[in-house]
């Protein structure tokens, strides 16, 4: 991990006037990068000792902590094996238990639950939501998983090409590539009924197609005296979901955009 | 006789090469292969503490690995060549052994450490260090 000397400072989260030293930077950071960094010689809970003297903790707090996070990882009963014996799941647990062992403000996660099986990895970000509120740091994610992005963010950045394009919480984002949309299946969608539709305040347009009917709403539009409006005209309504866009789809909008 | 020849510090200072050489290259080169490396610069020691740090613990298993050499020939030489007595070193030569194994040690640590940074495998650092 190297730094480069900045060319531009500005501060930001830090009172100084003055770009931070290195050995500052890392003091305030805990970290868990794309290779986990567990010593496999070493047994869970000398991985975490070893990690807490780096930090200079002290002896008692070391042990408090080291048992809280093992605790709270379910790692406890495995802290006397060696770390060769854990699975993935249990290294990277393991390793976020490290970034967080001195209490670092600041936390930077690099694709914390890649490799992992789908029952690891729900069980990684449930871990991490209450870490993060419990533990009362800033989190960053660093992730190509934009579900787990809107699961566990409240301020997602998205880089493109080195350069940050879009910044703001997961619903502004989406709020961003257009408002909702109501989805209707069923049937006797008439034209009368289409252009009562299209008369109502909180409908932006309105396409039906093979027994599918797609409201364009405006923001906040209420559904249900929409679906009263096609039932009481004389259709028929087997399902109705209204469908907002996905952190992917605001995704995919913004570097499209940005490639246009 | 054997024991007052220049012999024994010769060897003993020659000989800490092999350990200085192999805990050296396996400094940097193998946290990389491991890669636990980028993992131990993001904590906060500078890296003049995590080089210090690698070359301290480096000379120092290799001077201490390096005493069983004096110790197994001074074992050696009396079991061969008794003569109803136990045969040592004269102070001198233990002296000199100490001092000029540690400077070689030294010498050999911070070489190998600086090629271990390079290296990307530990046996790429130790061919380097061991090639001629």
């Amino acid at each position: 991990m190297g730094f480069w000397s900045p060319r531009r400072y500005r501060p930001g989260c830090s009172a100084s006037t003055s770009p931070p030293r290195r050995d500052q930077v890392r003091g305030g950071c805990g970290s868990l990068l794309e290779q986990h960094g567990i010593y496999d010689r070493l047994t869970v809970t000398d991985n975490l000792e070893f990690h807490g003297r780096v930090w200079g903790l002290g002896e008692r707090e070391r042990a408090a902590r080291t048992e809280d996070l093992l605790r709270h990882f379910n790692l406890w009963d495995e802290r006397g094996q060696l770390a060769h014996s854990l699975s993935r799941g249990m290294k990277q647990k393991l390793a976020i238990a490290r970034a967080l062992l001195a209490r670092p403000p600041m936390v930077f996660l690099d694709e914390p639950t890649a490799g992992l099986d789908p029952i690891a990895a729900a069980a990684l970000r449930e871990d991490l939501a209450v870490l993060g509120a419990s533990e009362g740091v800033t989190i960053f994610l660093t992730t190509h998983n934009l579900v787990e992005a809107e699961k566990l963010c409240s301020q997602v950045g998205i880089i493109r090409s080195g350069r940050l394009i879009a910044l703001g919480s997961p619903r502004d984002l989406r709020d961003q590539q257009g408002a909702p949309r109501l989805e209707i299946v069923g049937r006797g969608f008439t034209d009368g009924t289409l252009a009562q539709l299209r008369a109502r305040p909180e409908v932006a347009a309105v396409t039906a197609a093979d027994g599918r009917l797609t409201i364009e709403l405006h923001e906040d539009g209420e559904v249900s005296p929409l679906v009263g409006l096609i039932v009481s005209a004389g259709g028929s309504v087997e399902e109705a979901s209204r469908q907002t866009a996905t952190l992917e789809d605001a995704f995919l909008g913004l570097v499209t955009e940005e490639d246009a | 006789m054997w024991v007052t020849t220049a012999w024994p510090v010769v060897m003993w200072v020659f000989l800490t090469v092999i350990p200085s050489a192999l805990f050296s290259a396996e400094s940097f080169a193998g946290e990389r292969e491991r890669r636990t490396l980028e993992s131990l610069l993001a904590t906060p020691i500078s890296d003049r503490g995590i080089l210090l740090g690698k070359i301290g613990a480096a000379v120092s298993i290799s001077w201490l690995a390096g005493l069983a050499i004096p110790v197994i020939g001074l074992i050696t030489a009396n079991i061969a060549d008794w003569q109803g007595a136990f045969r040592f070193y004269p102070i001198l030569t233990i002296v000199s052994g100490l001092v000029l194994s540690a400077l070689m040690i030294v010498f050999v640590v911070t070489l190998g450490s600086m090629t271990s940074m390079r290296a990307s495998i530990v046996q790429d650092a130790a061919m380097t260090l061991t090639s001629p």
